[in-house]
């Protein structure tokens, strides 16, 4: 029995090893990587998420905006006009993945353009680069091409510097009553710098720092010892740039250890996923949640239109999650992009026809417009120009505190 | 202080919880099962596709899960897997359940499908009611966790005392061949135990999900965590173990009162609290208790004399001699190194590119051929020195202006020095205890030196330059297999030397290796050193290949990825290395090329399965299938030989060097046997 498994296993891993072979020997010769356009105007683009590995299950819902974007604006342009072709790459969780992924996309799926929309797109980055292949993304993972790199665009926020302080957040607090701030966060460097740069920006508005803790592993859920500290420092208002489901413990554990505090502000987690999970409706009761794109609920023509596409052409309803809105935003400045190229689009008219965008707004549901021409640094966890949308959980439900944008010069660090 | 003293117990609790899982599991079953976490992962989301993505309620959810997936999952288990191992070698057992380890997450997503899982609700209905003492809250899903940790230990503890079933249980744990002779059934009994602990592993993960999160990393490193506490009680005293995991929740809690909660030094001290705990109970334990060995524990003279372990298929040292002089052994390792070195001709950039991280991989994984497959020794922080080889190259070379090659070789000379540390602390440890130790020190470094911004960089790491020579992906491969064939000759005259020799003799019986006088120590120590080297030259190469030394690429559970990977293909040879490194980058590039995204997980699920049948076939595929061949050519040349009228070799060697090692005699007997056996067939 023994060796009928093994020969069983090993000739599952031979004709795997085989087929691949075989395959790559019948693809045609080397890549030119992506710079040849599609025959009748088409377009075929890549989208580069985490399909697998450990980070994979915060992006579940990644490829539902660019597809509903991509839908629209295959039915806009009819059966005669340009289409657009989607092809998914699984970064893996991991930077290697990343590049191996990107790779595929352009040198098997001969994309022009990659929309990445993973933390580990830096992996890729440098790669991408060299093939001149323009990159649209979130801007929000590590890699500091996104600040220099020519073929590299942020879509619902500019290039960020994680030292820069913005004013938005000081002023966010102190519009909320806030007289004492609060910073909770991982140890990893660029946590303590997301919560460091919000600490200045509370002191440069006359608030004091009473408490900041960077000392929370990544895999921690519990954060009670840290509610009873925070609760002895007297802060009440609060600042932690944790993931979702991180931050639901920290919520928890704060409301658990009766911390009262007037401002929870959390950097990400807005969306139906949360509002979907009755245990996770409850654990973030009076926690203030941070867009950069319009949340549903200010309810304008703008965000009426995005909740009609989404459901006609995503069959999504509810709050866009920072996926959902995030990869919707990115194909959206691919569309516009292509729009300014005329006749057949390759990677280079693509890249040209995305520089040549000025004011970027997702059609109305960003709060200031881009500028795709120059590379305006700005500081992290914002969207352009610095502004913010904050929607607070109460009874359930996101309540927008605001319907306009908060928004902040950038200080000297 | 006794607000912080409350949640910390609270948060204790759970590492309590994990590490009594685990304890009992190994003082019933004679196996530390590194897929515990999992498994409770496992069973968690299976609570969780019955409760939320069903709308179960929580009761008959509940039951369903800890009253009948659970054991049934244990059946299964033992059944597939386990009841294999009972008499294999630590070091098999610990392969297989990392092998389990692996895969399962996989499954469960294939399973259960890939959804986001904000927060999980445990057994407490919800809102979940909180309870007040003095100024600090205890929610109820913590007082259940409490609760069934009591009644977990008081009735296990009443069980395993008091009922005839406990004693059985005790008895088989004491002298499985005694038990046998009292006319007890060994399988019944471990088919019940093996229940019992998947049982546990159901509870402890429904009533952890609430506390740590619904993904299966937090439960791998949660029970990292409670490693301390199993180390702390030497595997087996639960009373220790518990108390132990309790009083790591309440020093994380403790050190935010008293530490400033800003400094860097606070951040660095919360995750070294268990890796703490396990060097205090170490050093105790050396020093006043006269060493950790879990091989000394359990089992007597009986057991000893009757037991068979199965080391895995072993040569004489006759068959090197042999070998030396046949030139068909190296055919294969030539004739493939020649195959990839030809790939560049023929194949598109994407799976040249695919080849050079391979290759790159390949070197990292002959750090477990040496370290695993001839020292005998499990490491889990292969990955750590890796990573350590990764990030001095990209100093060296961004910071210092090194040249490439020189500064991967001081990198890989500081990986081997620190492997030569750590093989000098856990030398005289038992393989268990090695393996636990190293898995913790690679978690530690991962969180105290590689999220350094210096390294880390904000997560995007130093960037590194190609050397000029190796800019291209082709030209890349052709530089890795020099560097691979550099080393793996390294690696073989490691193997073929005394030092090699003796490690094979100390694998097959360290009492007998003693006893003729051979230093297992130097041996092993140098297996150590030149292992952690060869890491560290791997991590290099891996940082130059991808243009970034990225700290989050190396990983200490990735790590765990790669010894199954390496497992299942072979890990005593060097070949083998090589093919595991190809496979490793090849096959998921192949699935990413050519299947539905959602294939995705497949491939990572058929690695752990891989070292799943590694475990009943220690050698691998490639010794196992390079073998076979050779049989075959042995056959047809001792066909025609006999027609020559000349006999043929008994004994001879394989296709590969992996048979350089020297056996037991028993192993060869066995062998021998076998042969005929295949030749009747």
């Amino acid at each position: 029995l023994e060796l009928v498994v093994n020969r069983k296993y090993l000739a599952v891993l031979a004709a795997a090893v085989a087929g691949t072979m075989v395959l790559s020997a019948c693809s045609s010769g080397k890549s030119g990587g992506g710079s040849g356009g599609s025959g009748g105007g088409d377009v075929t683009v890549g989208l580069l998420y985490d399909v697998t590995g450990t980070a994979s299950s915060n992006y579940t819902d990644a490829t539902i905006g660019v597809k509903a974007r991509i839908a629209e604006a295959n039915a806009a342009a009819g059966s005669s006009g340009r289409q657009i072709k989607l092809e998914i790459g699984d970064s893996a969780s991991t930077p290697a993945g990343a590049l191996a992924a990107a790779k595929k996309l352009i040198e098997i799926n001969h994309v022009q353009t990659i929309m990445s929309w993973t933390p580990f797109a830096y992996g890729a980055a440098s790669y991408v680069q060299q093939k001149n292949v323009p990159m649209i993304g979130g801007a929000w993972d590590s890699s500091p091409l996104w600040r220099t790199a020519d073929n590299m665009f942020g879509s619902a926020q500019g290039p960020y510097d994680p030292k820069a302080v913005a004013a938005t957040w000081g002023d966010y607090f102190k519009s909320k009553g806030v007289t004492k701030v609060a910073t909770v966060s991982t140890n990893s460097p660029a946590a303590t710098a997301a919560a460091a740069s919000v600490a200045k920006s509370a002191q440069a508005a006359g608030l004091p720092v009473v408490y900041t803790n960077s000392s929370a592993t990544f895999d921690q859920k519990d954060f009670s010892s840290i509610a009873l500290a925070l609760k002895s420092s007297g802060a009440d208002g609060v600042y932690a740039p944790f993931s979702p489901a991180q931050m639901l413990g920290f919520a928890t554990s704060l409301s658990q250890q009766g911390v009262k505090t007037k401002v929870i502000l959390a950097a990400t987690g807005y969306g139906k996923t949360l509002l979907d999970n009755a245990t996770a409706r409850t654990q973030a009761e009076g926690v203030s949640y941070v867009t950069s794109y319009a949340p549903v609920e200010i309810n304008t023509p703008a965000t009426q239109q995005w909740v009609k596409s989404l459901q006609q052409y995503g069959s999504y309803t509810g709050s866009p999650t920072f996926n959902v809105a995030g990869t919707w935003i990115e194909a959206d400045l691919l569309v516009k992009g292509l729009a300014k190229v005329s006749g057949s689009a390759d990677a280079a008219s693509i890249e040209t026809g995305i520089k040549s965008i000025t004011d970027f707004t997702a059609d109305g549901i960003l709060a200031k417009p881009g500028d795709l021409s120059k590379k305006t640094i700005q500081a992290g966890g914002l969207g352009w120009d610095n502004c913010i949308w904050v929607s607070t959980v109460k009874s359930g439900k996101f309540v927008p505190e605001n319907p306009d944008p908060y928004c902040g010069s950038l200080l000297a660090s | 202080l006794l607000e912080y003293s409350i949640v910390g117990l609270a948060l204790g609790a759970v590492y309590a919880i994990a590490a009594s899982g685990l304890i009992i599991t190994y003082v019933s079953s004679g196996i530390l099962n590194f897929a515990f976490g999992p498994m409770a992962y496992f069973l968690a989301r299976f609570y969780y596709f019955l409760l939320v993505q069903h709308g179960w309620p929580i009761v008959p959810a509940a039951i369903v899960t800890i009253g009948l997936a659970g054991p049934l999952m244990g059946a299964l288990l033992y059944l597939a897997l386990f009841r294999h191992l009972r008499n294999s070698t630590t070091l098999i057992k610990i392969v297989a359940t990392i092998g389990l380890a692996v895969a399962l997450p996989s499954i469960a997503k294939l399973i259960f499908g890939s959804i986001a899982i904000p927060t999980a609700p445990g057994l407490a209905p919800e809102p979940v009611h909180v309870f007040r003492f003095g100024g600090a809250g205890v929610n109820l899903n913590q007082v259940i966790a409490f609760a069934a940790l009591i009644i977990v230990v008081v009735v296990g503890g009443l069980v395993l005392r008091f009922t005839s079933i406990g004693l059985r249980v005790r008895a088989m744990v004491d002298s499985a061949t005694l038990t046998s002779l009292c006319g007890v059934s060994p399988s019944r009994v471990a088919v019940g135990v093996w229940a019992a602990s998947t049982t546990l592993a159901a509870l402890a993960g429904v009533l952890l999900a609430p506390t740590i999160g619904l993904s299966n990393d937090q439960y791998v490193l949660l029970m990292d965590a409670a490693l301390a506490a199993v180390i702390a009680a030497r595997l087996k005293n639960l009373p220790i173990g518990i108390v132990a995991g309790l009083a790591i929740g309440w020093l994380s809690s403790i050190v935010q009162k008293f530490l400033p909660p800003d400094s860097s030094f606070t951040a660095a001290i919360v995750p070294s609290i268990p890796f703490g705990i396990i060097l205090l109970f170490l050093l105790y334990y050396l020093f006043i208790g006269g060493g950790v060995d879990e091989d000394r524990m359990g089992g007597g003279a009986l057991d000893r004399a009757v037991m068979t372990v199965d080391t895995g298929p072993v040569r004489t040292a006759g068959a090197t001699a042999r070998r030396r002089l046949d030139p068909r052994i190296s055919l294969g390792p030539a004739g493939l190194v020649i195959v990839v070195a030809l790939l560049p001709l023929v194949l598109t950039s994407y799976w040249t590119g695919l080849i050079g991280s391979g290759l790159a991989m390949s070197v990292v994984f002959l750090s477990f051929t040496v370290v695993t497959g001839q020292g005998g020794m499990i490491w889990l922080c292969q990955a750590t020195l890796a990573g350590v080889g990764a990030v001095t190259t990209a100093q060296l070379a961004t910071v210092y202006h090194m040249p490439i090659i020189p500064a991967i070789l001081i990198s890989a000379l500081l990986a081997g020095v620190i492997g030569l540390l750590i093989g000098v602390l856990t030398i005289q440890m038992g393989t268990l205890y090695v393996a636990l130790v190293t898995l913790s020190f690679g978690l530690l470094i991962e969180t105290l030196v590689f999220s350094i911004q210096r390294f880390d960089q904000y997560g995007a790491g130093v960037i590194l330059a190609r050397p000029s020579f190796a800019t291209s992906d082709d030209d890349f491969i052709y530089f890795g297999l020099v560097v691979f064939c550099i080393v793996a000759f390294l690696v073989m005259n490691v193997r073929r030397a005394t030092t090699g020799l003796s490690l094979a003799a100390v694998r097959s019986s360290e009492r007998g290796a003693r006893s003729i006088g051979l230093s297992v120590l130097s041996a092993k120590l140098i297996a150590a050193g030149v292992g952690s080297f060869v890491a560290g030259l791997g991590g290099g190469m891996m940082a130059i290949y991808a243009g970034a030394a990225t700290p989050a690429t190396y990983a200490t559970l990735t790590g765990i990825v790669w010894l199954a990977v390496v497992a299942s293909i072979g890990i005593r040879t060097n070949v083998a290395a090589l093919i595991a490194g190809l496979v490793f980058a090849v096959i998921p590039g192949a699935f990413a090329a050519y299947l539905p995204s959602s294939w995705g997980e497949v491939p990572a699920a058929l690695f752990g399965l891989g070292a799943i049948v590694s475990a009943r076939n220690p050698e691998g595929v490639v010794a196992l299938h390079g073998r076979q061949i050779h049989d075959l050519i042995q056959r047809v040349s001792a066909s025609r030989a006999s027609r020559a009228s000349s006999p043929s070799p008994a004994l001879a060697g394989g296709p590969d060097d992996s048979y350089a090692a020297a056996g037991a005699g028993h192993a060869a007997a066995s062998r021998s046997t076998g042969r005929k056996d295949e030749a009747r067939r």
